[in-house]
């Protein structure tokens, strides 16, 4: 494998940046190089996050280049059509279902367009959706904000990502704080399922 | 985890390119760190906030870029090594303190940490190109393309500095002080952090005197030059173009050639000023045609269009000067000179141009005091002229707020509403943070007393310098080390500096806010409300961490008249509007129980969740 690329997106305070976090440290300590774009300050209130995460050998932009994503791990469903720039006709989309609905959108007087329209627009770019529960999971069982590592559990489980399960592991207690580490373990593992 | 910045000597680990830059200050051995928090340079001033105690060095934040820049300056005359940061906007504000320090000499060696931010990401004033400074200024400026090089550059600045006895700029962009990327760490040196003052003529100069020392310093510039002119990256290739870049689109560069089969020669410049003249000329002498591939402004193609006649310099012709270059904006403007298709990208525009986006603006959090501050200035006085500034307030530019007419600079709210009452019969509010107002808001407000303007000042005080990362600031309480710190009234400031009507409300109780903004704006003159409310952020992450639960609201159904206030003119975003059912209702996930919203329904239907 030359490169992986992924898309990371969500809504400013989902825990996008951690995401990137764990699967960087996976994939550096496992001998790949790794770049990774994040944005931060304005756009983290509540706006759109886009984190862009690459690995594997010879790699030097922190940018994927558009049309060049190998996964989009979307935590908000209408952010998936935002990471449709960067995807192909290879690209596997993994979508958590739950909206997050802006007030930007109130105040446009537009209506939050259904989970089927949604993936209709995503899929003249690829075909590859796959959809999960991670928010309402995650909050039944410890958190909603532990959605990503939900998600990451299932990215893991559908064969998305070129890393192993124990090496995800093993990152998630290098990257989450102690206080937190055994619900994120036990709600990683629910993903699995 | 926030220490990987201090790990072991040849380990490699993923750094931010903010974080490189603060290893590479320490593997310099510096003693001093000073900084005004600024996206996207902020973590640079964090993570030495973090470390500073624990690897025995001074850090601090300062209250503006100027102050900072000079502490820096003052700690490099007494032989201390320093590093000062901010983003290009605080190049603006330390500007006038910096010409003078390349003109004069310094003990040790300091560097300026600078970060551009080109697509504007988080810069709502202007899409600034920094390295125009460097050339008015006469000082080096090194450009670092990944983090690896945020580190190792930050070194050489330190040295170039020492050597030359110059500050040295270091130029960083979004896309490098916010790209994370393995890097391999070097040792770090413990420096001087207490030197001695020893009073001398190199740090006052006056003319005529001053002309020699500008002669010099030109000299001083040449001899840089001959420096640099080793600091550069050949990639051989072949044909009769050649590519010269620098910084971060130095890797879309050498991507797109990968990606498109071609084999041009490319030369990547480590400095963007002084360039290096005879390495490039010798780079030139083989091609016809020289491309240069930089982000903003054509400040080299200009410099190699003077330095290569009778050679075609290309770039901006076929690359945008506004917005950042992306992978494949470098990509396309390659193909389009070699007369390629890229047909992935071309699928992709083509599905693009039909995909409908569902909009989403950043917007002021649920809880937000500012978001109960720009309903209580409403409610009390109407359709008044709303001066804007920076700060998360920025963010009440958007609707249902829409009450920041203007956005300038850190302060200039106070300069632009004192010649507005000046010059209008208009109500005049001036709305800024508590870190603006110490940051650049004092001055304008002695002005407005001096010459006697009839605004109301409006100091949004949140507690912290919050939409940067939440940095403590001089009415915090403590400082970037973490130390207890006298906490600066802002009320009494205002008093001291000649404000005959000064309040200070509490943004959590709406009724008593908008009475006491009533009495207050009646009153002749200038006048100052600070408007107090703790950032929502802030105070529910030290409830989490302490485990006590904050109130969750709800809509009652039956008390609810639908008016639609709550989502159409208050806009907290835990609030919806289910538009089929016709309900309005709370997510309880998003709630941070402020109670604001319960404060301002008129029916009486928002109440706390049992």
């Amino acid at each position: 494998m030359k490169e992986f690329n992924i898309i990371l997106c969500g809504v400013g305070g989902q825990g996008v940046l951690t995401l990137a976090a764990i699967i960087a440290r996976a994939a550096l300590n496992h001998g790949f190089e790794v770049r990774a774009a994040e944005l931060h300050g304005l756009s983290q209130r509540f706006g759109s996050i886009e984190t862009h995460l690459r690995f594997g050998k010879g790699i030097r932009s922190p940018l994927v280049r558009q049309a060049s994503a190998h996964l989009v791990l979307a935590l908000e469903p209408s952010e998936a059509l935002r990471a449709c720039r960067y995807a192909n006709p290879e690209t596997s989309f993994l979508l958590d279902k739950k909206p997050i609905i802006s007030n930007t959108l109130y105040q446009l007087k537009q209506l939050y367009p259904p989970l089927d329209e949604i993936l209709k627009r995503i899929k003249r770019f690829s075909e590859k959706i796959y959809l999960t529960d991670a928010t309402q999971k995650a909050k039944a069982m410890a958190s909603p904000v532990m959605a990503n590592v939900y998600l990451l559990g299932k990215a893991c489980q559908l064969g998305l990502l070129p890393l192993e399960k124990s090496w995800l592991k093993e990152a998630i207690k290098e990257v989450v704080p102690e206080r937190h580490l055994k619900e994120n373990l036990l709600v990683f593992n629910a993903g699995q399922l | 985890m926030t220490e990987r910045v201090l790990e072991r000597p040849g380990k490699r680990v993923i750094l931010l390119g903010n974080e490189a830059v603060v290893r590479g200050a320490l593997e310099s051995g510096i003693g001093f760190a000073s900084a005004y928090p600024g996206t996207p340079s902020s973590e640079i001033a964090d993570t030495f906030s973090k470390i500073a105690k624990k690897v025995g060095i001074y850090f601090e934040y300062s209250t503006n870029e100027k102050v900072a820049l000079e502490a820096a300056g003052g700690a490099a005359f007494a032989g201390v090594r320093s590093i000062v940061s901010f983003k290009h906007f605080g190049l603006n504000v330390a500007s006038d303190s910096v010409q003078p320090l390349a003109y004069h000499g310094l003990k040790a060696g300091m560097v300026i940490a600078v970060a551009d931010d080109p697509g504007c990401w988080s810069s709502g004033q202007s899409e600034q190109d920094t390295r125009f400074y460097a050339r008015m200024m006469h000082m080096p400026m090194l450009e670092p393309a990944d983090p690896q090089e945020c580190k190792d550059f930050c070194k050489l600045a330190f040295w170039l500095s020492e050597r030359f006895k110059i500050p040295c700029f270091l130029r960083l962009t979004t896309r490098v002080s916010h790209a994370s990327a393995d890097v391999k760490l070097g040792r770090i040196v413990k420096g001087r952090t207490q030197g001695i003052f020893k009073k001398g003529d190199e740090f006052r100069n006056m003319p005529p005197e001053m002309l020699k020392v500008h002669e010099e310093l030109h000299k001083k510039l040449d001899q840089i030059e001959k420096w640099a002119e080793k600091q550069v990256k050949l990639y051989p290739g072949k044909g009769e173009l050649g590519i010269v870049t620098l910084g971060a689109p130095t890797n879309y560069v050498l991507e797109s050639l990968e990606r498109l089969k071609l084999d041009l020669p490319v030369l990547k410049l480590n400095l963007s000023y002084p360039i290096p003249r005879g390495t490039i000329q010798r780079f030139a002498r083989n091609l016809k045609k020289i491309f240069v591939i930089e982000e903003l402004e054509p400040v080299i193609q200009q410099e190699l269009q003077r330095l290569l006649p009778g050679k075609e310099v290309i770039g901006k012709e076929f690359l945008p000067r506004a917005g950042e270059l992306k992978p494949e904006t470098v990509e396309r403007a390659l193909a389009k000179v070699f007369g390629l298709k890229v047909p992935d990208l071309e699928r992709s525009d083509r599905l693009l141009k039909g995909l409908k986006l569902v909009p989403r603006k950043p917007t002021l959090c649920p809880g937000c005091p500012h978001r109960a501050s720009f309903w209580e200035l409403k409610a009390a006085l109407g359709d008044a002229v709303w001066g804007g500034d920076i700060g998360c307030y920025i963010l009440g530019i958007y609707p249902p707020q829409k009450m920041q007419d203007w956005i300038i600079s850190m302060g200039a709210t106070q300069g632009i509403s004192h010649g507005l009452s000046k010059t209008t019969k208009q109500k005049i509010v001036s709305i800024l943070g508590d870190s603006t107002f110490f940051h650049a808001g004092i001055p304008g407000l002695i002005n407005m007393v001096y010459n006697q303007s009839d605004v109301l000042v409006a100091v949004l005080d949140n507690f912290y310098t919050a939409m940067t990362g939440h940095q403590p600031h001089p009415g915090t309480g403590y400082t970037g080390m973490q130390e207890k710190s006298k906490k600066l009234d802002i009320a009494e400031i205002a008093k001291a500096c000649g404000v005959e009507n000064v309040a200070v409300v509490n943004v959590w109780n709406v009724k008593q806010a908008i009475r006491t903004i009533k009495r207050i704006s009646s009153k002749p003159g200038p006048k100052l409300l600070v408007m107090r409310g703790e950032c929502r952020l802030q105070f529910m992450r030290r409830m989490r961490k302490e485990g006590i639960k904050t109130p969750v609201f709800e809509i009652d159904p039956e008390k609810c008249r639908r008016c639609g206030l709550c989502v159409y003119q208050f806009g907290c975003p835990a609030i919806h509007h289910d538009r089929k059912k016709n309900l309005y209702w709370i997510d309880p996930d998003y709630c941070w129980g402020c109670a604001v919203c319960s404060q301002v329904c008129p029916y009486g239907a928002i109440k706390v969740r049992k």
